[in-house]
């Protein structure tokens, strides 16, 4: 599988917010530890629902978190 | 490691088990002696259904550990079986074809095929379908992770 075209910022926010881990970051948008740990390396790229789950978590928009690169 | 991986591991492990307990079986008594031996095929029948039970049993007991997530499964999981379920079909199709143009051809001149591969065909077919999927997982984890 190509390496996903989306970049984020979650590990970056996840410190930006009191050093938030992973697994409370999971346990708050409903999805695995490991998912998260898939996102921030950018092996995998989420659902709408699970990118605008996260970025509320953070309350920011979610361009804020993913950015799309061609 | 999430359950689904865990599941995985299970699911090859059994394959594997049932594969080499089979095996075991049809070398100690004779495979040529399938037809006739009535043991033989209850122990080939024991074998495949324990082996699916232990692994359908095994599927229903949810480990949680306290203080992680409350989401065993989640869309990223869902996924990977999706993926998985495409290896485990091929997988199969690609085992009753090999079965069938390997008959065909070793049995031409026969113009009959054995009985004892109607059984085999069915025990390889169980095997490769947990084998397949149980792969297909632990790959789709690989390149996921």
């Amino acid at each position: 599988m190509p390496k996903a075209e989306i970049r984020n910022r979650i590990r970056r926010l996840r410190f930006d917010h009191g050093e938030m881990t992973q697994e409370e970051l999971a346990s708050r948008v409903g999805c695995t530890r490991q998912t998260i740990i898939a996102l921030e390396a950018e092996k995998y790229v989420p659902s709408i629902s699970l990118a605008f789950r996260i970025a509320r978590v953070f309350g920011v928009p979610v361009e804020e978190v993913f950015q799309y690169e061609e | 490691m999430t359950p689904l991986q865990k599941r995985a591991w299970l699911g090859l492990g059994v394959g594997i088990g049932m594969s080499v307990a089979i095996l075991a079986v049809f070398i100690a008594r004779g495979g040529t002696s399938f037809d006739d031996d009535l043991v033989l095929r209850a122990i080939a029948y024991v074998l495949c259904v324990g082996g699916l039970l232990v692994y359908a049993i095994t599927l229903r007991i949810k480990r949680r550990k306290p203080g992680r997530s409350e989401v065993l499964i989640d869309e990223r999981d869902k996924e990977i079986v999706r993926r998985a379920t495409m290896v485990q079909l091929w997988a199969v199709l690609l085992s009753l074809f090999i079965w069938a143009i390997a008959l065909t051809e070793a049995y031409w001149d026969q113009k009959s095929i054995p009985i004892v591969f109607v059984y085999l065909i069915a025990i390889s077919g169980l095997i490769v379908n947990i084998l397949a999927q149980a792969i297909g997982i632990l790959i789709g984890y690989r390149r996921m992770r």
